[in-house]
């Protein structure tokens, strides 16, 4: 009985919000509810690069 | 200042183009203090003094090998090296050209001065400067610096007035397109440009 419990937790989903970290991490932060949940901040877009070729003098 | 606003967000990449490199020599001594009053009523929060000394540097890529190596320590570690190496230049007439005058600048720069030295003196800081100048001049078509552009090569127009020369003497000067705080919202804009690249604003691109 023990071991199935602990079987059937091993198995059980994950947290929609542990599943960032848990393989699934795309689908939620694209979706909907994930925006409705204010877990957006935790998609980093990508850092825009600004150039400068300079020289020291 | 502005870099600090937009931190996380839009990433300013400083990018060696020693002109010896492209024009075969340094800038000539002559020359270049004739500009040094231009460059000192554009930004008057910071020092110009003019060059004393007699030893001229002959060249600025042991200070772009220099700064490369104090990025390698962390980007805050570089921007303020690079700052102090033109600090030292301008404000201080140091010879920035010589090897023991950049390594005084890391110590006082409170760099990692074993991993600094190591770095300095072996090769790859040369071979990634040398292969930064050969992409800005071949693939990017860098000519002059300071040249600012997005990540596709769009050239911008950089806030600052260029002098007009004729042989090696200053003849004129563009209008001042802004002065001291006066440039911050014209380095805004610029930032503005490369956060929101996909929405061009023809104010600030440059024009072939």
């Amino acid at each position: 009985m023990l071991i199935r419990s602990v079987a059937a937790r091993r198995t059980r989903r994950p947290r929609r919000g542990a599943a960032l970290t848990q393989g699934h991490g795309i689908a939620y932060q694209n979706s909907e509810e994930c925006v409705e949940k204010g877990d957006k901040q935790m998609t980093q877009p990508p850092i825009a690069e600004l150039w400068e070729w300079a020289e020291y003098y | 200042m502005v870099m600090d606003e937009y931190r996380g967000r839009v990433r300013l990449r400083v990018r060696p183009f020693p002109l010896e490199l492209a024009g075969g020599e340094a800038a000539p001594r002559d020359v270049l203090a004739q500009e040094w009053w231009l460059a000192a009523l554009q930004e008057p929060a910071a020092d110009f003094v003019p060059y004393q000394g007699d030893d001229w540097p002959t060249t600025t890529l042991p200070a772009f090998e220099a700064a490369w190596c104090a990025f390698q320590q962390g980007e805050a570690a570089g921007y303020d090296y690079d700052l102090r190496v033109r600090r030292a230049f301008f404000a201080q007439g140091r010879n920035i050209g010589r090897p023991e005058v950049l390594l005084e600048i890391a110590g006082e720069a409170g760099l990692d001065l074993l991993a600094f030295r190591r770095a300095f003196e072996g090769g790859a800081a040369r071979a990634a400067v040398l292969e930064e100048a050969r992409l800005g001049g071949e693939r990017y078509g860098v000519r002059g610096t300071p040249t600012v552009m997005l990540e596709d090569g769009t050239k911008l127009r950089h806030p600052i007035a260029f002098p007009r020369l004729r042989g090696h003497t200053v003849v004129g000067v563009m209008p001042l397109p802004c002065c001291g705080d006066g440039c911050l919202e014209a380095t805004r804009a610029l930032f503005e440009r490369a956060l929101y690249r996909q929405a061009p604003d023809a104010t600030n691109e440059e024009r072939p």
